[in-house]
Parts: structure tokens; sequence; C-alpha cells
């Protein structure tokens, strides 16, 4: 373990490299700027985008870049509605009221169509935001409950790639949970 | 290969180019976490991907130890199983205990018995039966049992004191004659005179599985007694005619149901085969789980394909 000897430096430097909390007291409303995959451009400010854990150590690797930060693999709709609830949530970190925040969730989430939150899971598990994640795949855990298998697949837009043959297998192997599926 | 490749195209470009991605499958995981176990085994059936996340040990480990922990230890004495299958297993297993017998898919009335005894000698008919069930007034002795009086049938010349042979059938037939079944196809022989009795009895097939019994313990029996009159000179009559269907081990015929009648059609389930329609395990499960107590998770689907047609 020749690192051992290292260690003590390299906390000295990671306290030293701290200078955080003045950056941000100074310049409160540092603005951040994302690119959607098709090209729209947000404007958000940097204690939204630090909600999104690949964003924050897009920052951390590169702690003085002032651009454009790229999202290849989101679209804008999505984003807008993911940046949408990570703005309450900071609200709600700065003042914390459990019972505004769960009604506030419930209501973002029940207005949303089926493909809004489709749409918006993948976006959060790229951008890494554990929270909306969590409530995202409760939201879609309760929209598919007991429902038919067809209904899940036009749910989610999946083909089924099973055969036949591996289709009716799977279908007799499960026959106690195809019992009493809701009407899709 | 050319084939797939265009149904894959084809598949693509049925969505528009700004439709939703599926789920990949480390999102799966996660929403799997969020699923009670029935939609689970459903999403385990959306695609393979899905099938990998939704139907993973480390998902229903959890359900399976804590609503069956007695099957779960098949996982340690079985590792290849997995938990996914046993909570399925014991979950059925649960229902089918909880439901009990299900009704009978017949009751007595819907039923014709069809008795032809037939002299072998002579082809002479000695009796030819149809009796509706509903006619039938049974014993309540918890055996289905009853006994026709059949002196008004045929009578019988014989002078002979001698042994005979008769070939005797007995078939049960569904009134709106979609289905018949043999409780006895038999030859033997009878003495024909006066207080004599012929029994004939003859045993239902066995199931071919999940029995390590070498019979299947359901015997068809029949009684045929002879009596005369004292101006038939030498003839006999046919006085009664007692087909029976005893169990070897009569209690579970009477811990079924002390209803004749029920007891019967558990039975008539267990021989019955009709093609065609899914009803066939319905009438199948009562008599098997009563009597064989079948393992949980037995395929009955390959149990009824070893019936004749």
């Amino acid at each position: 373990m020749s690192s051992s000897t290292d260690s003590p430096t390299l906390t000295t430097e990671t306290t030293q490299l701290s200078p955080q909390p003045d950056t941000e007291t100074a310049k409160p409303t540092k603005k951040i700027t994302l690119k959607s995959s098709d090209n729209q451009i947000f404007e958000v400010e940097e204690s939204v985008a630090m909600e999104f854990a690949t964003v924050k150590s897009f920052f951390e690797d590169s702690p003085s870049s002032t651009d454009i930060v790229p999202l290849p693999n989101v679209t804008a709709k999505p984003l807008s509605q993911v940046i949408e609830f990570c703005k309450e949530q900071i609200k709600f970190k700065a003042n914390p009221d459990e019972a505004q925040k769960k009604k506030y969730n419930a209501e973002f989430l029940t207005e949303k169509s089926d493909k809004d939150l489709v749409d918006m899971i993948p976006v959060a598990n790229y951008l890494e935001i554990k929270d909306l994640l969590d409530v995202l795949n409760q939201a879609v855990a309760d929209r598919i409950e007991n429902k038919s298998v067809e209904y899940v697949r036009n749910f989610f837009g999946i083909d089924n790639d099973f055969t036949a043959e591996e289709e009716a297998a799977l279908r007799r192997e499960h026959a106690w949970a195809y019992e009493g599926v809701d009407e899709d | 290969m050319q084939r797939q490749k265009r149904s894959q195209v084809q598949a693509m470009s049925k969505r528009s180019p700004n439709s939703s991605s599926p789920p990949p499958w480390e999102v799966l995981a996660l929403l799997a976490h969020h699923l009670d176990p029935k939609s689970l085994g459903l999403a385990s059936c959306v695609s393979k991907l899905w099938y990998m996340c939704m139907a993973s040990d480390h998902i229903w480990k959890p359900f399976c130890m804590s609503h069956y922990p007695s099957l779960s230890n098949l996982k340690i004495t079985h590792p290849f199983v997995s938990y996914h299958r046993l909570y399925a297993m014991a979950y059925v297993a649960a229902k089918l205990r909880a439901r009990g017998p299900s009704e009978p898919q017949f009751s007595i009335d819907s039923l014709i018995f069809d008795i032809h005894i037939l002299g072998t000698k002579d082809n002479h008919p000695i009796v030819k039966i149809a009796k509706p069930g509903n006619e039938f007034c049974y014993d309540h002795n918890g055996l289905f049992r009853f006994d026709f009086g059949a002196n008004n049938y045929e009578c019988l010349s014989s002078v002979n004191k001698m042994l005979e042979g008769v070939k005797i059938t007995w078939n049960v037939v569904l009134k709106d004659w979609s289905a018949a079944f043999t409780m006895m196809d038999y030859e033997g022989k009878v003495r024909y005179s006066p207080g004599s009795k012929g029994w004939f009895s003859q045993e239902l097939p066995r199931p071919r599985c999940c029995s390590s019994d070498s019979t299947s313990g359901i015997v068809a029996d029949l009684k045929l007694e002879f009596y005369s009159e004292k101006d038939c000179g030498d003839k006999v009559r046919v006085d009664k005619i007692v087909p029976l269907l005893l169990g070897r081990n009569t209690e579970i015929l009477t811990s079924v149901s002390t209803d004749d009648c029920y007891a019967v059609i558990v039975h008539l389930r267990w021989g019955f085969k009709i093609s065609s329609n899914n009803q066939e395990q319905t009438w199948m499960l009562p008599l098997l789980s009563a009597r064989y107590s079948i393992p949980s998770g037995f395929n009955l689907d390959e149990f009824l394909g070893e019936w004749p047609n």
C-alpha cells in the first residue's frame, strides 16, 4: 500500500479545495445552460442543476467550465418537466414541509400522461435524480398494477420479442398472475 | 435472417421518432421494487429483458420468504429452482387449498346411465337400460350406489344352471350428448338361476402419474340378481341391478361430501376426458387434490395430455 503515505497530503488538498460556500453567497443566481438532444437551450439556476448528479459531476470534473452542458440522451419536453419538478424540490429543501411536498409530488404525477411519465424515467435515470426516479417508478408501478401484459407493453412501447411458443409457455407458467387482471 | 431483420425495421418504424424509448434494464430493476407479486408475474411476460429483470431471485426472495417460508426452504435443497417459481407454486397451492373442491360441473340430473348386458352365448340381450340420473334414489351411506328393480325388463329363458358368459357395458352419458364415459366394459359369467347373484367388478383406469399406487382405487361394481316367478316355469327374471362405484379408500368418498351426488360427480370428473375446452382443468382438480395430494406446481396440462381421447 504505497498510497498510504500520500493520504495526509490528499486530505489537506481537499480541505483547501472547498471555497464553494463563498462562491455560492457571492453569486447566488449563477445559471447553468443545458442543451437537449433536440437542440433546445435551458437556463437553470445552479442549485437546480446540482440536483442532477450527472451534471454535478460534470462540474466537479471541470469546475471552471462555462460551456453549455450537452445532454445527448434527453429531449426537451421531459427535460422541462424534470426541471420543473426539481425547482420545487429545492424549495422544499430550504423549507422542509413533508405534507406539502407529498401533495406537490402527487399532483405533479397525477397530471402527467402515461407517456410523460415513461419519457421522464430515462431522463431521471440519465441525470441520476434519485428522488424523482423513485416517485416516477412508484407512479408507473401504480398505473400498471394488475394490468394485462399487453397493457404494459403498450404503456411502455415495448415490442413482444417472445416467439408464440415461448409466450404460451410463459402464460401457462404465470396463469396464476393472469387471473382476474383489470380490463385494459 | 433477412426476414428477422426486416421485421425489426418494421417494428422500429412503427413508432414515431419522438416516441418513448423503452426503459433500460437498470430502470426496470428499480421499477421491480415497486411492484406487487401479481404485477411482477405479469411484468415477467412482457419481453425477454423484462423477464430477466422481473423474475430475478433477489426481487422474489423477500416475497417468497415472507409469504411462503416453508416452500422457500426448497431453495436450500434445490438451489436451481427460482424463487419466482416457488412463489407461483405456493400461491396456487394456497389458493387451491382455500377454495376446496370446486362446484360440480354437472349434477346427476344431467347424466344418463346406460347399462347393457348381453348373453355371449347367443348374443341374447338380458338387460337394456337407459336411465336418467334424476330417476334414481340413492343410498345415503356415503357411497354412490343405487338399485333399480329390473323385473319389468327382460325375461330370460334358461334351463341351464351352468355359468354363462355375459358382456356388460355400463356407460354414463351426458344428456347434452357431449360426452360419455365407460364405467365398465367387462365380460364375465353368471348363473342364470333363481336367487343367484352375479357380481361384476372392474377397476377404473388409474392415472398414469402422480400416484405411486398401482391401482386407481376406484372400482365400478355391478350386481345382478335373479329370481323366478311361479308362472314362468324354467325362466328366471333379472330382479335387481345394482351399479356401484366404490372407492378402495371409502373414507375419501364419505369425507369429500356426504352428498352422494357430489361424490359420484367427483369421480366422474376424474374419469371424463372431453377435448376442446379448458374446463377439463376444473374438472380434474377436486379429485386430484383430494385423493392424490398432487405436488403444487404440478402441470395439469401434461397430465391431461396422457388421457386417451
